[in-house]
């Protein structure tokens, strides 16, 4: 590994100031992003900034109606957590399928989400329970709707002076439910294609759609959520010529490229039929949790 | 990895066929590209970055145009380096023009690539996905070069 200075730091402020006084300083954070590729020696920066030991980053919190994940929460804190696996089950269902224990055990959400691996099974879960990054840089703090955080392969809306402080999940109001569902060759540590998030609510009838949000990755450039479908089903009970439309137009708003396990036709048609599943599931589970409160 | 496209050109087979070798305005084209030089006997010299994430190689290529069919067809090899990463890349291209009209030329390519070296860890859906973004990239910039001049020339003419 080629040599790089190091530095640790105690506060966000203080790495910003780091990230801001060169090119080519990262933050590390959990390092299961950035370290794998320098010990590959496919990247070389000039610096890494630490993070990880800058006290109070890691934490979930419910308050106000929405849930703040600390940017250094590990994917297994956030995965085991009484607060999401009561308000927000489908993203710690999405994190069962990330890599293995010891991984989750060190990545960070702050970090899984700064790598933006287009084949994330984190992000479509985050996109369509309508996550916010907060995030500090030079300028102070914003926050970054997810939806417009993904921009290409690998790249965010992130500056190279931004860190991330923490995620804000509105937590779904009550009636709505989802589930994660994906498809992968093999069983062990592979990348969905397609990673499938589907979250719906029902009006009071207990069988129209009042709200349905979709969103997918493996399938494209970067995770995406699927607005035009989400719309289309608002008003329309579970009917196969519903989820029929529904898939095709998921299929025609994906743009996959060919792969050595998957041609462009494969990756569509799974698509829609892994969407079809996953709907078909997150509607069931609501309609059950209706029942349940009746 | 192939890949392959085509698209329309509002601009006559011949004057898409100059464009191709007109280097300065190709080289404008080209995503990352930061020099273009002629070489002696068809070769051309080349510094391209790519760019993934925070991740970016700088190729120096070799550029040989292997066959010439004028006005209908273009066979060239791109062979080069990237000595920070340590990655090679080989690409054959074919490029074919087909007269759709007086006014107007489909432009049909079709690339080999086949990229060696660490920046296959990325993944071949990264690579393919940023090479098939990168030649659409390509494309329009093409279309819009060509088509600035083709206009620029009917304006002429008709004034």
């Amino acid at each position: 590994m080629q040599s790089f200075d190091y530095y640790e730091v105690k506060t966000l402020r203080e790495a910003v100031e780091i990230l801001s006084s060169g090119e080519e300083i990262r933050v590390l954070a959990g390092g299961c992003g950035i370290l794998l590729l320098m010990k590959q020696k496919v990247y070389f920066p000039q610096a890494l900034v630490n993070i990880k030991k800058i006290p109070g980053l890691n934490y979930i919190r419910s308050e106000n109606g929405e849930v703040r994940i600390g940017t250094l929460s590990t994917l297994n804190e956030v995965k085991t957590s009484y607060i999401i696996q009561e308000k927000i089950p489908i993203l710690s269902e999405a994190l069962e399928y990330v890599a293995t224990d010891r991984i989750r055990n060190m990545a960070t959400m702050g970090g899984t989400l700064a790598h933006a691996d287009p084949n994330s099974d984190v992000a479509p879960a985050l996109l369509a329970l309508e996550a916010k990054v907060k995030v500090l840089g030079r300028d102070g703090e914003k926050e970054i709707p997810l939806d417009s955080f993904f921009q290409n392969y690998y790249e965010t809306t992130l500056q190279s002076t931004d860190v991330i402080k923490e995620i804000i999940l509105p937590a779904p109001s009550s009636g709505i439910q989802g589930t994660y569902a994906r498809f992968q060759v093999r069983k062990a540590m592979d990348k969905p294609m397609p990673g499938v998030a589907v979250l719906v609510g029902l009006e009071e009838d207990g069988k129209t759609i009042r709200l349905a949000r979709i969103a997918l990755s493996g399938v494209g450039n970067t995770p995406i959520r699927l607005k035009e479908a989400e719309e289309f089903l608002k008003g329309k009970e579970d009917h196969p010529e519903a989820q029929e439309k529904m898939a095709s137009m998921v299929k025609e708003k994906i743009d996959p490229v060919t792969e050595y396990h998957y041609s462009v036709e494969y990756k569509r048609e799974m698509a829609g039929i892994f969407i079809k599943r996953a709907f078909a599931e997150a509607y069931r589970r609501t309609i059950s949790l209706g029942r349940k409160r009746s | 990895m192939l890949i392959e496209g085509k698209f329309l050109v509002n601009a006559p087979r011949q004057e898409v066929w100059d464009f191709l070798f007109d280097t300065e305005r190709m080289a404008k084209c080209v995503p990352g590209v930061e020099e273009v030089k002629a070489e002696l006997d068809r070769s051309y010299s080349a510094k391209v970055k790519a760019k993934i994430g925070f991740l970016s190689a700088t190729f120096h290529l070799k550029i040989t145009i292997l066959e010439v069919k004028p006005p209908d067809r273009l066979l060239s090899l791109f062979e080069g380096k990237d000595n920070i990463i340590g990655s090679t890349l080989k690409q054959t291209n074919t490029v074919e023009l087909l007269s759709i009209s007086p006014s107007e030329t489909e432009i049909r390519y079709k690339s080999d690539v086949t990229l060696l070296g660490k920046l296959g860890t990325l993944g071949r859906t990264v690579i393919r996905g940023k090479a098939t973004q990168m030649m659409k990239e390509f494309s329009e910039a093409v279309r819009k070069e060509i088509e600035k001049v083709a206009r620029g020339n009917t304006d002429t003419r008709e004034g």
